[in-house]
């Protein structure tokens, strides 16, 4: 007669009985992990803060001799100079569409006053580089200048197809 | 009880210790007999298990509710010990790969006088690497594909070991079977 063995250990086994004092021993292991948990967070802590003090210090250091451009700086200047590029291009467009010289005109003392406005800005961002608000107020000022033209070009040509309209139903 | 057991697990994962040790209770001793089976010396087996439960709580994020919670834990267990057998040098790779006689893989058929008991008495006869693959496949329930995952070996080493293993079993158990004749 034969038997397949595997059937053996099908059925539910007998459970061994545990040491007698394995419930305290987890509890303790349980709470040495935690701790070198904790530790090791703190230890990263410590190195955060430390890599920043350095990094300011290295920074605050070097640039009062040379005045090098600071990353923030150059960045700001990376934008503003792709938004000044797309203002122009959408004024000269407006221009090019425009041909009403009062619309015209209006818009060039709107733009310069946000002009105006930019370079009081500016000014605060020279002294004051490393202030987030101040970065945003200059974003927001140079976005505003680009949604005017495109808004007004936008209404143009509305403006446009509905004479249109009107001269072919005429 | 399922819900219970989900929201206890939401707990570990919040490193809840209340509802780690009530995880702890709830499989301590069936993972302990687990363990007990990779490792002979009961003092280690515990040492194993509790470590398995540590490492349990420490990746519990990994933990997919799909799955069992034993069937993950076990894995986790099984693992540990097998990290201590290792560390006594248990060793998978210089075998040579080779089709020993054609065998049908799935004939477990033994004696059937033969009790549990001879069975496991006779694995732990095994040599290391054997007794290992046969207990994942016979006891653990684990086909090829998984336990060449847990030894991290390839299948077809898993599938030798498990062939050789159950050869020397037969051989093994073949004196009592003789002498139960006489």
């Amino acid at each position: 007669m034969q038997q397949d063995i595997r059937e053996f250990f099908k059925a539910e086994e007998e459970l061994k009985t545990l040491p007698e004092n394995h419930r305290k021993d987890f509890l303790d292991k349980l709470n040495a992990q935690k701790d070198t948990k904790k530790v090791s967070y703190l230890w990263l802590k410590i190195a955060a803060v430390a890599i920043v003090a350095l990094t300011v210090g290295f920074s605050l250091f070097y640039n009062q001799p040379t005045e090098e451009i600071s990353p923030m700086i150059a960045q700001v200047e990376a934008v503003e100079d792709k938004y000044l590029k797309e203002i122009n291009t959408e004024w000269e467009n407006f221009i090019a569409i425009a041909n009403d010289e009062v619309l015209i005109a209006r818009f060039e003392k709107r733009l310069k006053a946000l002009d105006d406005d930019y370079q009081i800005i500016s000014e605060q961002f020279k002294n004051d580089s490393n202030n987030i608000l101040v970065v945003e107020d200059l974003v927001e000022n140079l976005q505003t200048r680009l949604q005017i033209l495109k808004d007004i070009q936008e209404h143009i040509k509305i403006l446009n197809q509905k004479s249109e309209q009107n001269e072919k139903s005429i | 009880m399922h819900h219970q057991h989900h929201s206890l697990i939401e707990r570990c994962k919040t490193g809840n210790q209340v509802a780690q040790m009530q995880i702890y209770d709830l499989y301590a001793k069936a993972m302990f007999t687990v363990a007990c089976r990779y490792l002979s010396n009961e003092e280690d087996a515990k040492d194993a298990m509790q470590d398995g439960f540590l490492k349990a709580f420490l990746n519990i994020e990994s933990y997919r509710p799909e799955a069992a919670f034993g069937a993950w834990l076990k894995r986790i267990i099984i693992n540990q010990c097998l990290d201590v057998l290792r560390k006594n040098q248990l060793q998978f790779n210089d075998i040579e790969v080779s089709e020993l006689k054609i065998v049908d893989e799935d004939d477990w058929n033994f004696d059937s006088n033969l009790t549990k008991n001879d069975i496991l008495k006779a694995v732990e006869q095994l040599i290391e690497n054997h007794k290992v693959v046969v207990k994942l496949y016979l006891i653990e329930g684990y086909d090829h594909s998984e336990i060449s995952e847990i030894l991290d070996i390839p299948v077809k080493t898993s599938r030798t070991h498990l062939r050789r293993g159950k050869l020397k079993l037969q051989e093994l158990l073949k004196p009592k079977y003789n002498a139960a004749r006489y």
